[in-house]
């Protein structure tokens, strides 16, 4: 897609249920996250770690 | 005399989805959509694309085991990274489908250009599906090239022409014009799901969101 159209299309889109993800891979960094990882974290070894919660 | 009133014809909707084999949301989120597609009254005029995002180009070129794979990424410990990764396997299974900690994670490169090459076939998203669930349900060959010819193969990718892609560039820039082009759309997480060029959903969200997405969409275009 030419530079013009990909802007034109970005433009356009309006991002939705944002606030309603359940679960995501940051684009940048490739870090997914999931909502629920607290829960599942507590069930795991003890760790200081402040990284976000992996899933992949 | 008799008058025909002429139905106005509908547009086409077309859900262009961007995410990578190795993406737990994709794997999810797939079934939500799918869902979603199946109860809305506009299902048959409804057209999936799948788009490659890789998300770990430093991803081992070797395959290693997931859980190995997620503690060297980011600095758990395993147990800490099987424990989330079980719960994510509830919450699959509670959705009828299978989804393992205990299974295969390497670079995905290689799997991202064969979907543009199954994209020309008319079956990328089926592709895309069928690596998902050797990975997903723990097949320790799921990268293999054989195994991605055999699934290719089955929905009709010549060999040959899989093999081809495999040992040669082929697709590598149109692995990395999907990446740049869910960017500067403005994509902030993955799956990047864009209904009727209109509407952005960043990540996975629940079948209800999903449909209500489609219809939202759906009515913007044909309203």
């Amino acid at each position: 897609m030419a530079d013009a159209k990909v802007e034109e299309a970005a433009s356009a889109i309006e991002m939705v249920a944002q606030d309603q993800t359940e679960g995501y891979c940051d684009p940048v960094t490739g870090v997914c996250v999931w909502p629920g990882a607290a829960q599942a974290e507590s069930e795991a070894e003890v760790d200081d770690s402040e990284e976000p919660s992996p899933t992949e | 005399m008799t008058s025909t009133v002429m139905a106005k014809p509908s547009t086409r909707l077309t859900i262009d989805v961007w995410a990578d084999v190795l993406c737990p949301w994709r794997y999810i989120g797939e079934h939500r959509l799918a869902q979603a597609i199946e109860k809305s009254p506009h299902a048959d005029e409804i057209e999936l694309k799948i788009h490659t995002f890789q998300l770990d180009p430093n991803a081992p070129k070797t395959v290693i085991p997931t859980l190995e794979y997620l503690s060297k990424k980011y600095g758990v410990s395993q147990a800490q990274a099987r424990a989330q990764e079980e719960a994510l396997g509830r919450q699959a299974k509670t959705e009828g489908f299978e989804y393992k900690a205990d299974r295969p994670a390497g670079n995905t490169f290689d799997m991202l250009r064969l979907i543009h090459l199954a994209n020309e076939y008319g079956v990328g998203w089926d592709y895309v599906r069928a690596m998902q669930v050797e990975v997903f349900s723990g097949h320790d060959d799921a990268f293999e090239h054989a195994t991605l010819v055999r699934l290719g193969e089955k929905l009709g990718i010549p060999a040959q022409e899989i093999r081809d892609v495999l040992t040669t560039e082929r697709y590598a820039d149109a692995v990395r014009a999907d990446h740049d082009q869910a960017v500067q759309m403005g994509a902030n997480g993955v799956p990047f799901t864009v209904l009727g060029q209109l509407l952005g959903v960043p990540g996975a969200v629940s079948a209800e969101q999903y449909g209500a997405a489609i219809n939202e969409a759906w009515e913007r275009i044909n309203g």
